[in-house]
C-alpha cells in the first residue's frame, strides 16, 4: 500500500498547460493538500486540474512555493500585531514580486484560491508597501484603478477623513 | 495566455492589503475609488487616535486640529462613531496654546449645538457646554474628552489614555460613573459595555483625589484589564472606600499590569482589596517594590486564592540588578504561570544556581504552577540548573508543563550554550515539560511598551 504514495502530481492549468511537480511543493497548496487528504492516495489521480488560474501564474506560483518546500507551516497567528510586520518581507520574495501590476494582483488571487496564505501574505504586503506615501491619484496610477467619484464626492471624503491625516 | 484586461480583487481581499496600509495612509487609499472606500471606511474608523508618536511629517496635528476635524465629521455622519473600537487620547502638552477659540468651533450649527447638548443629557449638559465653549483649557479637554467616551460608548473596547498630567475629569468621570451604574443595573446595552481594556499611561494627577481617573474605569463591570504607568495618588479615594455609593462595591477586574508603580503601599493594598478576583498581576518595576508588593499579597486572602498569573519583571526604569529577598508563593493555590527575573531567583549566585539555591526556590512555589518564566539569565551556566528544576515534577511541582529561559546577552547564541539547552530540553522532555531558550531583546530603558 505505502509503495502506491503519490509522489509527483501533474497541474493542468486553465489553458490546458501541464506541469509536473513534487507533491511536498504541490502541497504547499491547502486546497491541493486537503484533496490528496480527503480522496487518499488510490483515488487521486494525478493530474489535477487549477481551473482558475492560468499557465503563466501557474508557473510563477510553483516557484514560490518550489523555494519555500522547506519553511516550517506557520502558526495559525492571530492577526492582531499584523499591521506591524508590513516591511518585513524577506528579500527573495521582495525580488520574486518585482512584477507588472496586473501578475501582482494575479498572484494573490491564486494564492486566495489555491489557499497557499504565506505566499498570499506577501502579495498582500507588496501592494501595502506601494500604496505607502501615495497621492489617491497615484495610487490610481499604479495599480489601474478607475475613479468613480464625481470630484464633489472625492472633496467630500478627503474632508470626512482629513482627521486621520498625519498633518 | 495572459488575460487582456487587468484583474480586479475582491473586497475580501483588499482588505487583507488595507490591514497591513500605515493608518496614515488610509485617508488618501479610500479616496481613490468607491470600493476602495468601503474597504478602508470600516478599518480607519476602528481608531480614534489623537498625536501619534512617530508622526511621518515631524509634528503630529494637535488634539484641537484632530478634535475639531473629528466633530465636524460626525456632526454630519454620526454613525461613524459606532465604529470606533480603539481609543487613543494623548493629553496636549501645548493645551493652553492649542485650545479651539469660537472661530475652531464656529462650523457647529445650532442645530447640531442641539444635539450635542442632547447627547451629553445624561451628565449635567449645561455646565458641560460651559465647559465645552468657555475658556478653561483643562476644562475644554475634560469635556472633549467626556463627549468622545459617551460618543464611542456603544461600541469602544480599549481605552488608552496617554500623560494625563494635568488631569482635571469633572465630566469624564461623570460620564463613567453613570455607565457603571446602567452595568451594576445591567442595564441591556449599558454604555461602554464593550470596554474590556484600559491603559493609563504617565498619569501623574497632582490634584485632589476626587478628580483621579483611574478609580471610575475601575467601576465599570465590562472593564477586566488595566494597565497603569507611573500612576500616582488616590487611589485609596473615597470612591473607593464609601459603600454607600453604587459603584464602589467589588471591581471585577481580572488583570492589571503596574509599571513604575509611584503609589503608596496603603494605596495599593486598599485597591487589591478591592478586587472581587484578579487573575493576572505584572509588576514591572524596581526590585525592592516587589518586596511591597509581596507584603500586600501575603494579608490577602482573595488575592491568594485567586491569582493565577504573576509576572515580576524589574526592566522597566533601572538597569542594574537589584537581588530580591527570598519570597513564598506557595499561599497562591491558584498560581499556574510564573514569570520572574534571574536575579530575583539566585541573588547570589552570579556563575549559576547551587543545589542550595534551587531547593529554597522550589519549596517557594505552589503544586498548582503549570508554566515557569526566567528572564535574563546570566549566561550559559543558568542553564545547569534546568534539570535539577525539572526533577521536581516528581514531587512538589506535579503541574509542570514548561520552562522558559530568557536570554539578553550574545552568550546564548554560542555553541556551549546550544548543547547546553539541546541537554536541557532532553531531560525536560523525558519529564513530559517542554522547555525553550528565548532570546528577548531588551529595549530602550525607560520607555518599554510604551503604546
Amino acid at each position: 500500500m505505502s509503495e502506491t504514495k503519490i509522489q509527483k502530481l501533474t497541474l493542468v492549468a486553465n489553458d490546458g498547460n501541464k506541469i509536473e511537480v513534487d507533491r511536498q511543493v504541490a502541497e504547499k497548496s491547502v486546497l491541493i493538500k486537503n484533496m490528496l487528504d480527503d480522496l487518499g492516495d488510490e483515488q487521486m489521480s494525478t493530474e489535477v486540474p487549477i481551473p482558475n488560474v492560468n499557465d503563466t501564474v501557474l508557473k510563477k506560483v510553483i516557484e514560490w512555493c518550489e523555494h519555500h518546500k522547506n519553511d516550517p507551516a506557520a502558526p495559525q497567528d492571530d492577526d492582531s500585531d499584523s499591521r506591524k510586520k508590513t516591511t518585513d518581507i524577506d528579500e527573495w520574495d521582495q525580488k520574486f514580486m518585482q512584477v507588472d501590476q496586473e501578475m501582482l494582483f494575479e498572484i494573490i488571487l491564486a494564492s486566495n484560491y489555491l489557499d497557499i496564505k504565506p505566499l498570499l501574505d506577501v502579495g498582500c504586503k507588496t501592494v501595502a508597501n506601494m500604496i505607502k506615501g501615495k497621492s489617491p491619484e497615484e495610487i490610481r496610477k499604479t495599480f489601474n484603478i478607475t475613479n468613480d467619484f464625481t470630484p464633489e464626492e472625492e472633496e467630500q471624503i478627503r474632508r470626512e477623513n482629513e482627521w486621520a491625516e498625519d498633518r | 495566455m495572459i488575460p487582456s484586461n487587468v484583474p480586479r480583487l475582491p473586497n475580501e481581499l483588499w482588505i487583507n492589503i488595507v490591514k497591513q496600509v500605515p493608518r496614515a495612509d488610509l485617508p488618501n487609499l479610500s479616496r481613490t475609488s468607491k470600493q476602495l472606500h468601503e474597504v478602508t471606511e470600516e478599518l480607519l474608523y476602528s481608531e480614534f487616535e489623537t498625536a501619534r508618536r512617530t508622526p511621518r511629517y515631524g509634528t503630529t496635528p494637535s488634539f484641537k486640529k484632530v478634535f475639531t476635524r473629528f466633530l465636524r465629521t460626525i456632526l454630519e455622519r454620526p454613525s461613524l462613531a459606532k465604529l470606533v473600537k480603539h481609543v487613543t487620547i494623548r493629553f496636549p502638552m501645548d493645551l493652553r496654546k492649542g485650545l479651539p477659540t469660537g472661530s475652531d468651533m464656529s462650523f457647529i450649527t445650532s442645530d447640531q449645538k442641539s444635539w450635542l447638548r442632547h447627547e451629553m443629557r445624561a451628565i449635567d449638559a449645561g455646565t458641560w457646554e460651559t465647559a465645552f465653549y468657555g475658556h478653561n483649557p483643562l476644562d475644554w479637554f475634560d469635556a472633549a474628552v467626556a463627549f468622545l467616551i459617551h460618543l464611542f460608548s456603544r461600541s469602544v473596547e480599549s481605552v488608552t489614555l496617554l500623560n494625563q498630567r494635568l488631569s482635571r475629569y469633572h465630566h469624564t468621570n461623570a460620564v463613567l460613573r453613570r455607565a457603571a451604574i446602567l452595568q451594576k443595573q445591567m442595564v441591556e446595552g449599558a454604555a461602554l459595555s464593550h470596554l474590556r481594556s484600559v491603559r493609563i499611561w504617565s498619569c501623574k494627577s497632582l490634584s485632589e483625589p476626587s478628580v483621579n481617573i483611574i478609580v471610575p474605569f475601575l467601576r465599570l463591570d465590562s472593564v477586566k484589564e488595566l494597565v497603569c504607568h507611573k500612576t500616582q495618588g488616590s487611589l485609596a479615594s473615597p470612591a473607593l472606600s464609601a459603600p454607600s455609593q453604587p459603584w464602589s462595591s467589588l471591581s471585577d477586574i481580572q488583570s492589571i499590569e503596574f509599571r513604575n508603580n509611584q503609589n503608596s503601599i496603603v494605596e495599593l493594598a486598599a485597591l487589591f482589596r478591592s478586587f472581587k478576583a484578579l487573575k493576572r498581576l505584572g509588576w514591572v518595576d524596581r526590585a525592592e517594590d516587589i518586596s511591597e508588593l509581596l507584603s500586600i499579597i501575603s494579608v490577602n486572602t482573595r488575592l491568594q486564592a485567586n491569582l493565577e498569573e504573576l509576572i515580576f519583571d524589574q526592566r522597566e526604569e533601572f538597569c542594574w540588578f537589584e537581588p530580591l529577598p527570598v519570597y513564598n508563593l506557595s499561599r497562591l493555590t491558584a498560581l499556574k504561570i510564573l514569570a520572574i527575573d534571574y536575579m530575583s531567583w539566585t541573588p547570589q549566585d552570579l556563575c549559576g544556581p547551587t543545589t542550595r539555591t534551587i531547593e529554597v526556590f522550589v519549596a517557594s512555589l505552589p503544586s498548582s504552577l503549570e508554566r515557569l518564566k526566567i528572564s535574563r539569565c546570566r549566561g550559559g551556566y543558568a542553564l545547569y540548573g534546568v534539570e535539577h528544576i525539572v526533577s521536581y515534577k516528581k514531587t512538589t511541582l506535579p503541574n509542570l508543563k514548561q520552562l522558559t529561559f530568557g536570554f539578553d546577552d550574545a552568550d546564548w547564541c554560542s555553541a556551549t550554550s546550544q548543547m547546553l539547552v539541546d541537554s536541557a530540553s532532553r531531560c525536560s522532555r523525558e519529564l513530559g515539560i517542554t522547555f525553550s531558550a528565548v532570546y528577548e531583546k531588551i529595549g530602550r530603558v525607560g520607555s518599554r511598551g510604551e503604546p
